[in-house]
């Protein structure tokens, strides 16, 4: 039977579940920048996961799938936290076998650095350092893309030392 | 997003790439995992329920030239000297609806732009939108007379030692600078974000005596979590201002609206907002133990450290996002609202007079300037606001400088808004825009009326780009007097130190000339010498007898890599023609990185007089065998100067050094001189010592 041209197709566990796979490791990292810990963060895209899954007929194009399922995750981790930042070194989360080179105590510093900036600037950059530009990152947020920019704008210039390096 | 930001953020992505090449998704978040849990749901994996308090870590960065690898045209377009000015006066606000359209257009233009993009196709709500233009003031108005006597300043001597103490170092004599340490002869007043037991109150010190260092009750600030906490201190004034962040729950938002036509029933909305207010609060501290509050003053919007303080008044910045729920009939959903316990304890969003709307705005936020008088506590606070950004500020004892970025086509421009600050009040007198964005606030200097900057241009074309480095010089009317540009092609900006009719200007991209530029003939600026060196310095910092310090890294003649270590340059600019370096040292140089926080806050650099020096390092030396035997060292470097050379005297460390795998992270140490000791602060320890022996004197926990 021919699918009527304004219906939107129900996306499949099997194709769920690829598209998910292609960006879960993002969305934990983004959880566990943002949150500060691999517990939260664990819980946050958990849920986050199952949220998407059972309102994944919303999902219009497929190709909006990651920053549509991103969406949900910055909801859920700003909903969560209210002005955290980190305290731990992620050099101590991160090591996991033989000696960090120095490009990855730089990352290590950077994401150290991402902390000291404010909880939004925190949600935009780590989504603008996942590859969404700024109307994702407006939409994601619900934000007006002026405002997304100029956060933008002060979080990158906060950074803008380490990023030089 | 501006070419310069893209290129920032890719480097950052790039930069990102080890770390997140190591963390990933543990196996309870595979699909099967999820859908196992849809099917049988199971209790939550270890959410930890306490909030713990977390803290900053504040790491300094290493700053290494990065070699950008894309081609680079050799003979570009030239830089575009041309300087458009605009007349401010005509764009005060009208009314309240004056100020309502312009925020309105600007928010349904992103807004439409933003959904359009996400969910696809037209959204028949969102096409009837119409984008109101802004109207133009249309009456004449007087030519601009040249502003308040701008007299020339003496030549800039900044923050030395006066015998026995320290003061800040500052951009400007005369105008001081927050900072989260401030001393006098006898008292320190500190706050630490690091460390949990000071994260929301002020440690005060009586340093009388360095051999026993007697810490007071202290300031408590607030319960809610401060952010950017940085002080003031003037006389028995101590002014410390900071941000918060309060969430708001936008019940009925246009956005939630929109996703519910879209998407049907589901609502993925985010329904909270961020409002940030910044508050300032004047103590009397001249019995430090028994500290009173004199005046609380409160102001929507951010404070990223913008603030200074001249004769007694601080000038206080911040910049303030509008949200999504505007109310045309309630002005203070849209309008920066002020609280003043000198005028009573209601906020109040300010008069249409004080807000300037000034053309071509890109971004939905207000900069908020107030000028606050510290001492007569009754004289009501000045508000002044502009639509648009805030930038960087640069001040001198006359004016406000507000320098942000703007993007067109494939530049980046300064837009430069000047306000008078003469006499504790604040006028708009002018705005600009130069081509190229700015390093920071030392690219900005005021001198005998003229106004000085300097810029990095860059321009894009398909995979290649041109990039190069002006000079501007504006006159009292902010027009253009004279010019350099096109100063090294290819590099960008990396310091800059004015003196008077002079500055010294350092690029980077391979090697590192230091230039010297005479600026006596304000028509007529021109480079007089330069002096080409491996690595580069971030932070210019002028001496007596025409000597300069320079903060930054070496590096690889050949590829720009940066080496290990921080380095500190001594140059002679004696000679115009030919800046000389005569000394060069490299602290921590057997480390595998090493960095100062000085590079990029010159507050953290202090004049201990005597010809000593201070500045805080940190390095990582690894093992390489045993990531966990790498060790981590967080100090305070002095250097001595003697004649025409440079000494490391001492490295004083607060803690031991630790292991990357441990919980504590270095907090940055600070150094002040008091009572002619040297005491270092760093998280939550104190320690004396004396600057002769530099044998510790005395240590303790901040309690």
């Amino acid at each position: 039977m021919e699918t009527p041209a304004n219906m939107v197709q129900m996306t499949t566990k099997a194709d769920f579940a690829a598209m998910y796979e292609t960006c879960v490791n993002e969305l934990y990292r983004f959880a566990l920048y943002y949150l500060g810990s691999p517990e939260e963060a664990e819980d946050a895209v958990q849920e986050t996961a199952l949220e998407a899954f059972r309102s994944r007929h919303t999902l219009r194009e497929k190709a909006k799938f990651k920053a549509w399922i991103f969406a949900i995750l910055a909801a859920k981790c700003k909903r969560s936290v209210k002005g955290l930042i980190l305290k731990r070194s992620l050099a101590s989360l991160a090591a996991q076998e033989g000696a960090p080179d120095g490009d990855l105590l730089k990352a290590v510093e950077i994401r150290e650095a991402v902390a000291g900036l404010s909880p939004e600037e925190r949600l935009i950059i780590l989504l603008a350092a996942q590859g969404f530009k700024g109307a994702e990152i407006a939409s994601i947020l619900a934000k007006p893309e002026g405002t997304v920019r100029s956060k933008r704008s002060r979080a990158l210039e906060k950074l803008k030392g380490l990023i030089n390096s | 997003m501006n070419d310069n930001e893209k290129s920032l953020l890719n480097r950052l992505k790039l930069k990102l790439t080890p770390l997140d090449n190591k963390v990933k998704a543990p196996e309870s978040l595979s699909a099967e995992s999820i859908f196992a849990q849809i099917e049988s749901p199971k209790p939550k994996a270890g959410l930890s329920l306490k909030k713990r308090v977390f803290t900053l870590s504040t790491a300094a960065a290493v700053l290494i030239a990065s070699v950008i690898g894309i081609s680079i045209i050799n003979a570009g377009p030239k830089t575009n000297s041309q300087v458009v000015v605009t007349e401010v006066k005509k764009y005060t606000a009208a009314d309240y609806k004056d100020i309502y359209k312009a925020i309105n257009a600007l928010q349904q233009n992103d807004m439409r732009e933003g959904y359009k993009y996400l969910y696809g196709g037209s959204n028949g709500a969102w096409d009837d939108v119409q984008i109101e233009a802004a109207e133009d003031a249309t009456a004449s108005f007087a030519a601009q007379a040249p502003t308040a006597d701008l007299s020339s300043g003496a030549r800039q001597e900044t923050g030395g030692g006066s015998g026995d103490s320290s003061s800040t170092n500052i951009q400007v004599e005369g105008v001081d600078e927050a900072d989260c340490i401030k001393n006098n002869d006898r008292y320190i007043f500190y706050f630490s974000s690091n460390y949990p037991a000071l994260s929301n109150k002020i440690a005060v010190f009586d340093a009388q005596n360095p051999k026993n260092l007697i810490q007071f009750e202290g300031i408590k600030l607030t319960d809610a979590n401060p952010q950017n906490v940085s002080m003031f201190l003037n006389g028995e004034r101590l002014t410390v201002v900071w941000s918060e962040e309060e969430t708001v729950q936008s019940s009925s938002s246009t956005a939630a609206t929109i996703i519910n036509d879209v998407l049907g029933k589901e609502v993925i909305t985010p329904d909270i907002s961020f409002k940030s207010v910044t508050k300032a609060a004047v103590y009397d501290v001249s019995k430090p133990e028994s500290i009173k509050l004199l005046r609380s003053f409160a102001q929507d919007g951010y404070f990223y450290n913008e603030a200074r303080m001249v004769d007694n008044i601080l000038y206080l910045i911040t910049q303030y996002d509008i949200y999504n729920t505007i109310n045309k009939e309630r002005p203070e959903t849209f309008v920066p609202q002020v609280r003043d316990s000198a005028t009573g304890t209601q906020a109040k969003p300010l008069e249409p007079s004080c807000i300037i709307l000034p053309p071509n705005v890109e971004q939905n936020s207000f900069v908020v300037l107030s000028a606050i008088d510290t001492v007569n506590l009754q004289k009501s606070a000045e508000t002044k606001a502009q639509f648009g950004g805030a930038g960087t500020l640069y001040a001198s004892k006359q004016n406000i400088y507000l320098m942000r970025s703007k993007y067109e086509n494939d530049t980046t421009k300064t837009e430069i808004s000047r306000f008078n600050i003469g006499n504790g009040e604040l006028r708009a007198t002018g705005m600009c825009t130069v081509p190229g964005y700015i390093i920071n606030q030392f690219a900005a200097d005021e001198y005998n009326g003229y106004f000085r900057i300097a810029t990095t241009a860059e321009k894009y074309r398909s995979d290649s780009f041109y990039r190069s480095n002006n000079m501007f010089v504006l006159d009292a009317t902010l027009n253009l007097s004279g010019s350099i540009t096109d100063i090294a092609p290819n590099e960008s900006i990396y310091s800059v130190r004015y003196q008077g009719e002079k500055a010294y200007m350092v690029t980077f991209r391979q090697t590192d000339p230091l230039f010297a530029i005479d600026l006596s003939d304000p028509r007529n600026p021109k480079i007089t010498g330069q002096l080409k060196i491996p690595g580069f310095s971030n932070y210019l910092h002028p001496l007596e007898g025409n000597l300069m310090l320079g903060i930054g890294q070496d590096a690889d003649e050949d590829t720009g890599r940066t080496k290990a270590g921080v380095k500190i340059s001594l140059f002679d600019v004696s000679n115009p023609e030919q800046p000389l370096e005569k000394d060069v040292k490299i602290l921590l140089s057997d480390y595998s990185y090493a960095h100062s926080a000085a590079a990029y806050d010159h507050k953290t650099f202090v004049d201990l007089g005597n010809n000593l020096y201070g500045l805080p390092v940190i390095g990582e030396k690894y093992d390489e065998n045993n990531y966990e035997k790498n060790r981590i060292t967080s100090a305070f470097a002095v250097i001595a100067l003697s004649g025409e050379k440079l000494e490391q005297k001492a490295l004083i460390q607060n803690h031991k050094d630790t292991s990357p795998l441990s919980s504590y992270y270095p907090a940055g140490i600070r150094g002040v001189k008091v009572s002619g000791a040297l005491i270092t602060l760093e998280g939550g320890t104190i320690k004396a010592t004396d600057l002769q022996s530099f044998t510790e004197l005395y240590a303790a926990d901040i309690k």
